[in-house]
């Protein structure tokens, strides 16, 4: 096994029993994807092919049936800060403010009040809220919400995010910023991050690597490495380059 | 500690302004004029309803016993006590037996397969049912009363508890391990305020149960408070001190109630949406819904 890997995935099965009691439905069928530190992959597939479930089970929230996640060579088996999640509703929790749900990780560290209020106001910085500190998740807007699940998770120094549609229920323009806001603090930070998505434009924005997976039994069919250099302005999207491979994704996907 | 004092001492001292709706005064003062009208121009005997003047006379020698007027002057402190303590003894073992198989039931999907058939099946019985057994087994007076208090505020507890505990959002759960909780902080930080308002839901409907069955208690017959006053005062045929009792009854339910809130806000500052549906804050003062 290679261990230089940040993250390797091996043969992952996942077989959910159906609802009836009988007979079961197998989910994913031999996973296997090897990221290097700092990498970002972006996974497009139908929907119901098994994408949140492969996240589940990297974040520790899941058993697959058969196969196993290494992260820096350790078996991931529960869930960990190392291998943050950010939902696709930001689940935060309503009865703290954003400030109290970016301290909210760090009151479990053994950190002292002072520097859980440096931590909390640096990543409020980082991810754009300043003066929203004091206010309730239901006060913001979908944006913003995710900018604080964000913050709540990078707080912690997470090597790895595991990114389920964050963006996919903003609308065009916040989803854009948010885009670049992502791309701006991996630069700064470097995490390794694995980016699922329907949309196929987001995924080029973002990733090294983009996986293709299949319908039902969910497997990954196609691996396009993405030939677009970093940094990745916004008007990566109108070249020709970008275009041309859009395009082949868009045939992969509907072949 | 001193951070808590500083919250407690904002927090009784702070008053907001509270709008006054004129309209809610219509109904109470209409029927103070027919109850003057009507008493005090004899066409009802003061034996069976006495006129409001006297009541308020009746109501002041209860409390400081200046006039003499009825047997109970200035008895409204031991007796009050004594209802507030029973009150107190029963909500507080129905609260903590509620929320502690609450939770677990709430909780753990083998322990509500176990018990909550059971619950049910004992809810089903009107809390009223049981006096005549709670008397064979404690007795007349203090026991039965603290039975049936417990008893009966305990489902409200239970129930609201057990719900909202199953409810809470597996996502939250998981948010909170990926973020570092473990079994018990995870129940801290997350299962107690997630429930907390279905919670307080149960508590203020049990804490109002409480006041009812104290008087279903007391009446059995005990020898101080509220209930008994009501009994006795009966026999010696001092209606306006039944009606006395009642009013203080009304008045203690009423503060009990402010206080239960006035503590929850303390633990859990009351926050714009935290409930999540509504948009104005969930423990405003008013009445809760029956559940
Ligand atoms: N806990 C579960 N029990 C049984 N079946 C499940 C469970 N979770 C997911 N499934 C099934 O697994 C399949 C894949 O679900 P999953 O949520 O991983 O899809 P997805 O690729 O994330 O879809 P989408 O793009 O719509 O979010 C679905 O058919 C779903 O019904
Ligand atoms: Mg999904």
């Amino acid at each position: 096994m290679n261990l230089d890997k940040e993250l390797i995935i091996n043969d992952l099965d996942k077989i959910f029993p159906l609802p009836e009691g009988i007979g079961s439905l197998r989910v994913l069928d031999k996973i296997s994807l090897q990221l290097d530190r700092g990498e970002i992959i972006a996974i497009l597939g139908p929907s119901g092919c098994g994408k949140s479930t492969l996240l589940n089970i990297l974040a520790g929230f899941e058993k697959p049936n058969k196969g196993e996640v290494y992260f820096k060579g350790t078996p991931v088996t529960k869930p960990t800060s190392q291998i943050g999640m950010v939902f696709q509703s930001a689940v935060l929790f309503p009865w703290l403010t954003v400030k109290g749900n970016i301290a909210y990780g760090l009151r479990f560290k053994k950190y002292k009040d002072k520097e859980i209020d440096t931590i909390c106001q640096q990543h409020i910085h980082l991810v754009g809220l300043e003066g929203f500190e004091k206010y309730y998740p239901n006060q913001l807007s979908g944006g913003m919400q995710q900018r604080t699940a964000l913050a709540r998770i990078l707080a912690l120094e997470p090597k790895v995010l595991l990114m389920d549609e964050p963006f996919a229920s903003l609308d065009a323009q916040s989803r854009i910023t948010m885009q670049q806001l992502l791309l701006s603090i991996w630069s700064q930070i470097q995490p390794t991050i694995i980016f699922v998505t329907h949309d196929v434009e987001e995924a080029l924005v973002l990733a090294d690597n983009v996986y293709i997976m299949s319908k039902l039994p969910g497997r990954i069919t196609h691996k396009i490495k993405v030939p677009l250099g970093r940094p990745r302005p916004i008007s990566v999207i109108g070249t020709a380059e970008f275009s041309k491979i859009k395009g082949d994704i868009l045939t992969l996907l509907f072949s | 500690m001193r951070r808590f004092l500083c919250k407690l001492k904002t927090n009784i001292l702070s008053k907001k302004r509270v709008n006054v709706d004129l309209v809610g005064f219509i109904i109470p003062l209409t029927l103070i004029v027919i109850w003057c009208f009507v008493t005090l121009h004899g066409r009802i005997p003061s034996y069976i309803l006495p006129n409001p003047l006297k009541l308020g006379q009746i109501i002041i020698d209860f409390a400081f016993g200046i006039w003499n007027l009825t047997p109970y002057s200035g008895k409204l402190f031991e007796n009050l006590t004594a209802s507030i303590i029973r009150v107190l003894c029963g909500f507080g073992l129905a609260t903590f037996l509620g929320l502690a198989l609450g939770f677990l039931s709430g909780r753990i999907y083998f322990i509500r397969r176990l018990s909550d058939p059971f619950i049910h099946a004992i809810r089903a019985i009107p809390g009223i049912g049981w006096l005549p057994l709670a008397i064979v087994w404690f007795g007349v007076g203090e026991e039965t009363t603290l039975f049936l208090i417990t008893l009966a505020a305990f489902f409200p507890i239970y129930t609201n508890t057990a719900f909202s505990a199953s409810q809470v959002s597996p996502l939250f759960l998981r948010a909170g391990r990926m973020l570092g909780a473990n079994k018990i902080t995870l129940f801290s930080t997350i299962i107690l305020p997630a429930t907390f308002p279905s919670i307080i839901v149960g508590l203020r409907l049990g804490l109002g149960i409480s006041w009812a069955y104290l008087v279903l208690g007391e009446l059995t017959g005990v020898t101080k408070g509220l209930g008994a006053v009501m009994m006795d005062s009966r026999m010696l045929g001092h209606v306006e001190m039944i009606i006395t009792a009642m009013v203080f009854i009304a008045i203690l339910g009423r503060i009990t109630d402010i206080i239960l809130v006035k503590i929850c806000n303390l633990i859990y500052p009351s926050k714009e949406g935290a409930g999540g549906t509504s948009d104005t804050g969930y423990l405003r003062l008013g009445t809760p819904a029956r559940s």
